[in-house]
This record gives C-alpha cells, sequence and structure tokens, in this order.
C-alpha cells in the first residue's frame, strides 16, 4: 500500500517560519527529578496566530506549556535546559524577572481558578500589580477585560458578588479576563475547556478567535477536533519529542508523519 | 433468592447493632449534660457573675476565677495565634518537602497530642521555679503551649485545602508571593483557619493539669500578672473536692459554664464553616 | 494500515469501499454489455443494461448518506477524511458511467431498423476494448490503492482521445459517402462520444484515487488528443 508517510524526522513547518516568530523554543530538554521529560524539543511561536499542543497522554505538551511562562519554577525538582526565546531574549536564564515574565506571558489553567475575592476585585488587583491607576481607569479597565472576555453582559449588574458564585463556564472566562486585564503579549491556554459544558466551550472557542487579533497564543488541548477548528500551527508531540509541526489544515487533512495520521484518526493502541 | 433475603436480616442486624452503640453514647452524653444543668444551673445566677470565691460556708460567685480564666486564655491565643498561622503557613507554604519541614511537622504532631500535665511540668520549671512563686504569665504560656500545635495544624491541613492550581494562577499573572498568601491563599482558608482558633479555645478553656502548676489559684481577686490567679479548672477541682456544700454547688455552677462556653465556641466554629462552604 | 481504536469505524469504511467496488464492477459490466449489444444488435441485452442501471443510481445514493453521516458522526482525519471525500467523488464518476452505458444502451433500442454494416461498428469497437480496460485498471488501482497504476491510466487516456477523433473523421467520411449510413452513424457518433467520456470518468477516478493516497491533487496538464471540437472534413463531390 502507498502511504506517503514516512518521515520520522519534524522540519519546522515552511509556513511558521516565514510568519514572525513571538517565542522560540530551541533545543529545550526538562527533566523531573533526574527523569527526562522534554526531549531536544525545538519550535517557534508564530506573533498573533494561535499555536496548539496536542498528543497522547504525557506526551509532554502541558509540561512544553509551562516551560514558556517558567511555571516550573515552582517546582524544586523541575528544570530545563536550552534556551526560550521571548522577542529574542532567553527566558530561561537565572536573571530572568520572573514576575515580569508572566506580566507578558499569561496562563489559563484546566480547572477555573477565580480569587476568593469579587468579580471586580478579581480582575482590579492584577491590575494593580504592575501600575498605578486611577479608580475611573480602573473601571475603565476592568469593564474592558470583562468585555473582552465577553463575560461583560452577564455580570455588569454584580461586580460585587463574589467570583466563586459565577458558573463554570462564566469562572473560566472570568480567568480570561483576569489574564488579559495586565494586557499580556503572549496567553497560554492549558486545557481551558475540559471542565465546560459544550457552550461555554464554544464560546471560549470564539473568544480565542478574537483574541488571536492582539495576542500569540498556545493553547494544549485534548480534544483534536478543536484543536483543528481554533489553531492556525499545531504541533503534535509523542513521548516527549516533537513529531510533527505543521499548518493545521495540512496536519488535518495530510499529514507527512505516520505517527501523527495514527493519533488524529484514532488509531493509537 | 434466599442469599438475597440472607443478606437482608444481616444488613438489618448491622443496622440495629450501630444505632443501639449510637443510643447507648448519646445516652451518657445527654447523662451527663442532665447531670451538669440539674446540678448546676441551681448555682447559676447573677452573684455567680459579681462576687468571688468565697470561703467556706458562705456564698459568693466565680467572678476571680472567670476572669483568670478569661485572661490567661485571651493571652495564651493572642501570642500562640499568630504564632501557629505563620508556622502552619511555612511548613506548607515554604519548605514542600524539605528535611526541616517534615522534621517540624511531626514534632508539632507530638505536641499536638501531648499530655497537657507535661507542658505544666514544663513551664513549671522554666517560668515558675525560677521566679519562686506561681503566675498567671506562667498559666498564659502553658496555655498558649497547648493552643499553639492545635492553630498549627489546622493551618496547615487548612492551607493543604487550597488547590494548587491556584497558586499556581497567583504565580501565572504574576504575583509576588507574599501579595498571593496574603491577599489569596489566606482568604481562600480564612474561616478554617478561624474555626481552627476557635477550637483552639475550646481545648484550652478547659485544661487543668498545666494551670495547677503554673497559675495555681487565688483565693481573691487580682489583676496581678505576677502572682496566682484564680481560674475556673482550679477551682472547680479544687471545690467539687471538698466537703462543703456550698463550694460543690459552685463547682457544678462552674463545670456549667464552661461547658456552655465550650458549646457556644464550637457552634460559632460550626458557622464560620458553614459559611465558608456555602460559597 | 493500523485499525481504528473504534473498530464500528474501520467497518464503516470497509462498507464504502464494498459499494465502490459493487458500483464498479456493474458499470464496468454495463459499459461491455452496450457495446456487445451494439454490435450484435442485441436488444434484449440492451433492456438488461437499461434496468440494471437503476441498482447503479441507488449504490450512489446509499453511498452518499452514509459517507454524509460518517463524517457527522466521526469527524474524521487526514486519510479518513480523504477516503470518505473521494469515495463521493467516485462513486459520482461511477454513476455517470453507468449512465453513459445506458444511453448506448438506449441507442441500441432506437436503431432496431436502420442498423448499418459491421465495418460501421469495428472502430467503436475497438475504442470501447481500450476504454474497457482503462475502466478495469483503474477499479482494481483503487481496490488496491496503488498509485503507480492509477497514474498509467491518468496518462494513457490519450490513446483513446486520439481514437475518438480519428473515429470521428471516419463517420463523417461514411456519412458523407452514402447518406443511408447518416442514421446509423449519427448515432454510432454519440456511442463514440459517451465511450471516450467513460474514458474521462476513468482518468477522474485516477486523479481521486492519487488525492485519497497523497493528499494532493495530480495538477499537472493531462495530455489531451481531443481535437474533435476542432476537427474538419471538408465535403468532396464525388
Amino acid at each position: 500500500m502507498n502511504d506517503v508517510s514516512v518521515n520520522p524526522v519534524a522540519a519546522p513547518a515552511p509556513a511558521a517560519a516565514r510568519e514572525r516568530s513571538k517565542m522560540e523554543v530551541k533545543d529545550l530538554r526538562f527533566y523531573y527529578g533526574d527523569s527526562l521529560a522534554l526531549k531536544t524539543v525545538s519550535l517557534k511561536l508564530a506573533e498573533r496566530k494561535v499555536t496548539a499542543f496536542i498528543g497522547p497522554s504525557g506526551c509532554g505538551k502541558s509540561t512544553l506549556l509551562r516551560v514558556l511562562n517558567r511555571m516550573y519554577d515552582l517546582y524544586p525538582h523541575q528544570r530545563a535546559e536550552g534556551e526560550v526565546l521571548l522577542d529574542g531574549k532567553n527566558i530561561l536564564s537565572p536573571a530572568q524577572d520572573l514576575n515580569l515574565l508572566r506580566s507578558k506571558v499569561g496562563m489559563v489553567f484546566q480547572k477555573p481558578t477565580p480569587f476568593p475575592m469579587t468579580i471586580f476585585d478579581n480582575i482590579a488587583f492584577g491590575i494593580q500589580l504592575f501600575e498605578r491607576v486611577s479608580k475611573g481607569e480602573l473601571s475603565d479597565r476592568v469593564e474592558a477585560a470583562l468585555t473582552r472576555a465577553a463575560l461583560w453582559g452577564e455580570v455588569k449588574d454584580k461586580l460585587g458578588a463574589n467570583g466563586l458564585s459565577l458558573s463554570g463556564g462564566q469562572q473560566q472566562r472570568l480567568c480570561i479576563a483576569r489574564t488579559i486585564a495586565v494586557r499580556p503579549e503572549v496567553v497560554l491556554l492549558d486545557e481551558p475547556c475540559s471542565a465546560l459544558d459544550p457552550i461555554s466551550t464554544s464560546k471560549i472557542e470564539e473568544l480565542i478567535d478574537e483574541l488571536k487579533a492582539e495576542y500569540t497564543i498556545a493553547i494544549v488541548t485534548h480534544n483534536m477536533q478543536q484543536a483543528a477548528r481554533v489553531s492556525d500551527y499545531t504541533a503534535f508531540m509523542y513521548l516527549g519529542s516533537l513529531i510533527e509541526f505543521d499548518d493545521t489544515d495540512k496536519i488535518f487533512t495530510a499529514p507527512t508523519d505516520r505517527r501523527t495520521q495514527d493519533y488524529i484518526t484514532g488509531r493509537f493502541g | 433468592m434466599a442469599s438475597y433475603a440472607r443478606r437482608q436480616v444481616g444488613n438489618r442486624i448491622a443496622l440495629g447493632l450501630s444505632m443501639v452503640a449510637t443510643i447507648v453514647g448519646l445516652f451518657f452524653l445527654a447523662a451527663i449534660l442532665f447531670t451538669l444543668l440539674y446540678k448546676g444551673f441551681s448555682a447559676i445566677s447573677p452573684r455567680i457573675f459579681a462576687e468571688n470565691t468565697p470561703p467556706p460556708g458562705s456564698d459568693g460567685g466565680l467572678l476571680n476565677a472567670i476572669f483568670g480564666s478569661l485572661a490567661m486564655t485571651i493571652i495564651a491565643i493572642v501570642v500562640a495565634t499568630p504564632v501557629g498561622i505563620l508556622a502552619g503557613t511555612y511548613l506548607v507554604e515554604y519548605s514542600r518537602g524539605s528535611r526541616l519541614g517534615e522534621i517540624a511537622k511531626f514534632i508539632n504532631d507530638i505536641l499536638l497530642s501531648a499530655p497537657s500535665i507535661i507542658i505544666g511540668l514544663f513551664v513549671y520549671t522554666i517560668l515558675v521555679v525560677p521566679v519562686g512563686h506561681f503566675s498567671a504569665w506562667a498559666g498564659a504560656v502553658a496555655l498558649g503551649l497547648i493552643a499553639l500545635p492545635v492553630i498549627n495544624r489546622t493551618t496547615q491541613d487548612m492551607l493543604g485545602l487550597v488547590p494548587n492550581a491556584l497558586r499556581e494562577a497567583t504565580a501565572a499573572l504574576g504575583m509576588p508571593k507574599w501579595k498571593a498568601m496574603t491577599f489569596v491563599i489566606y482568604r481562600a482558608a480564612r474561616s478554617g483557619i478561624l474555626t481552627g482558633v476557635l477550637l483552639a479555645i475550646a481545648r484550652v478553656t478547659g485544661e487543668t493539669a498545666p494551670l495547677l502548676f503554673t497559675a495555681l489559684n487565688n483565693q481573691f481577686w487580682s489583676t496581678d500578672l505576677g502572682a496566682p490567679m484564680a481560674n475556673l479548672p482550679v477551682v472547680i477541682f479544687q471545690f467539687a473536692l471538698s466537703p462543703y456544700a456550698d463550694w460543690q454547688r459552685l463547682a457544678w455552677g462552674g463545670a456549667l459554664i464552661i461547658t456552655v462556653a465550650i458549646l457556644a465556641l464550637n457552634i460559632v466554629a460550626r458557622m464560620l464553616s458553614n459559611i465558608g462552604t456555602s460559597k | 494500515m493500523q485499525e481504528h481504536i473504534v473498530a464500528s469505524f474501520d467497518e464503516d469504511l470497509n462498507s464504502l469501499s464494498q459499494k465502490l467496488a459493487e458500483m464498479g464492477g456493474l458499470a464496468e459490466q454495463n459499459v461491455a454489455d452496450s457495446v456487445a449489444a451494439l454490435v450484435n444488435r442485441d436488444t434484449e441485452k440492451a433492456q438488461r443494461v437499461i434496468a440494471s442501471d437503476e441498482r447503479i443510481d441507488k449504490l450512489q445514493r446509499q453511498l452518499e448518506d452514509s459517507a454524509v453521516l460518517m463524517i457527522a458522526r466521526r469527524q474524521p482525519m487526514a486519510r479518513d477524511l480523504r477516503e470518505i471525500v473521494a469515495a463521493i467523488h467516485i462513486a459520482t464518476d461511477l454513476e455517470r458511467v453507468g449512465d453513459l452505458a445506458k444511453n448506448t444502451a438506449k441507442r441500441v433500442m432506437a436503431l432496431e431498423a436502420n442498423y448499418g454494416s459491421h465495418r460501421l461498428v469495428a472502430g467503436v469497437e475497438h475504442m470501447s476494448e481500450l476504454c474497457l480496460a482503462q475502466l478495469k485498471d483503474v477499479l482494481d488501482a483503487l481496490a488496491s490503492r496503488d498509485l503507480a497504476s492509477a497514474r498509467a491510466v491518468w496518462e494513457r487516456d490519450n490513446e483513446i482521445d486520439a481514437m475518438y477523433t480519428s473515429l470521428f473523421r471516419e463517420l463523417l467520411t461514411y456519412m458523407m459517402e452514402d447518406p443511408r449510413n447518416i442514421t446509423f452513424c449519427t448515432h454510432l457518433l454519440f456511442c463514440a462520444k459517451n465511450i471516450e467520456r467513460i474514458g474521462d470518468h476513468a482518468t477522474n477516478i485516477a486523479e481521486n484515487l492519487h488525492y485519497l493516497v497523497t493528499g494532493t491533487a495530480l495538477t499537472e496538464a493531462r495530455p489531451k488528443q481531443d481535437a474533435t471540437s476542432m476537427t474538419n472534413v471538408p465535403y468532396r463531390e464525388s
């Protein structure tokens, strides 16, 4: 059977290389203690595009995402080697100011995590971390962030209510609003819709579509159809290695590597 | 079908036995409360809150004892609470997995269940013997040392209940750790920690043995913290063992007061934790 | 290729292939029978061809319905998606092949009284042999997903086109020779056109097969030698 799928080595996607890259991962190796979890991964995140990381459980996609804002630094036995460039500067260097990095590279998690404060404070708190803002401007910024996150209409009359009183989908949109309120440049989404119902999921996918005009977005998802719908570029990972990285359209209609094809057609076993 | 019928019978037997056990337990509880109320209620009058402990044979109240207990408990809690909360915070948030942290947690758990008489003896040795006399300070320190591990442990447990994702969310926003603790993590664990403090107070309210070694007792009204001070548990101890009917009556009254205080504290603690969970 | 984790997906895909195979077999049979009926003036055979075309149409509708259901249910990706889309296209081509065979068979019925000599039919018969070979080859290539065979079919189509061009001139000449041939030769022209179209459909199937296997279209200019649209045979007074 003639099947064009024998290329085992991933070449950087030609299309992505043409775009300006906002973040670049170079020869990244990641260790949990002594065990190597990411095996020399290199790829580029194109500016103002959505890049999806897909792959079976344990392939390292979340690990890779969490290197991009050095979230692993919270844990003593995790370390990264190699380079990760944000606008050309290596963020893995020990001299990197982590709080500054995370103000530029925001993250939304799988489980919605609103702070135990009012809806208004949830957003305002983040803004006030980095900027001195007058009361009026603060209100405007909060409103803008909630509007951008498609939540303003639903909460504008109860900004004083506790963030935890919202539904799951609303809480997640609140977290997204909180993340974009501090005006980051890159937004990382770690399976943002896993815990949500289909309608909330669609609202967030619509949101991603709008947000990519302003932010560079990386999303980890185990829902392949979502990756196909939402992203411009897709990276398929398996057992800690990057197997294939290309235009989303190409990956999902005619992938080059057999392993990619097997995974996305549900033949993995 | 036979085995189903057999299982039903077995089920009913087990249910029956558990009900009997519950009734037995509740019975004793009810008996204690009933006895307390019956014997102590007659002693409760405005006088019990107005007059000091009397010499045998005359009427009086428990004012100095109530004041003493309150004073020493308040001092103990005021000192133990910040220390306990901060220690618990350190053990959960800052010393993840470190050897020192594990050892400290272990020691705390030992102290938690240490017999209070040992704590009393310890404070006696360092604060009573060198000074030469009993004092309310020593009593407060002893109570504080009993309350401290309780607050520490509760803080650890409540902070442990805060989901890690919340901590990561604060880090992801670029929040410095101290701000994350103050404005987010503590708020999330707030009602739990408060409950812990209240339970520590309730625990400490009834401790007798340490006070025997430290504050002892004082027949008269005293606000001198450097001198022995009256307190409810020791007064009850003394009065109940005495042959005087007045004193025995007052002892029951004191016991009732302590019981009601602990009951009130537990109710408030329960209400607080309900507010926390109903959010 | 490894099987799907969900076995019923493989079953669905297999049933698509089976339907295509059945359609292909029937279409092949009908083409052969319609030409045989033409050559041998066999109206009964022609009737059978006309009746059998209904089955091909039905299969095409069934296949399309299954394919749409599979897309709705399974959200197929990559090769699975290409298989289903290619199946829909190929089914359409095979249904058209069936219709063209039916058209030829109908002309056999119409020609009852107007048959000409065997000499006139020879050209069509020859062309149909080549065409049937193409059809068989491409259906075999489809069954085994053989790219090389498909490409060979794709390239050989120009032979049929060349034949058609020369047959066109030949029939025009016959008609000019003897006006009594006109009815017969006109029908024969249409039959020849049908056969040429069948050859084109075989090429389409080859192109769809290429897309199925590689994910890219055969975009090179296919060599074409059908010059009939520019053919002119001047009338000579004899």
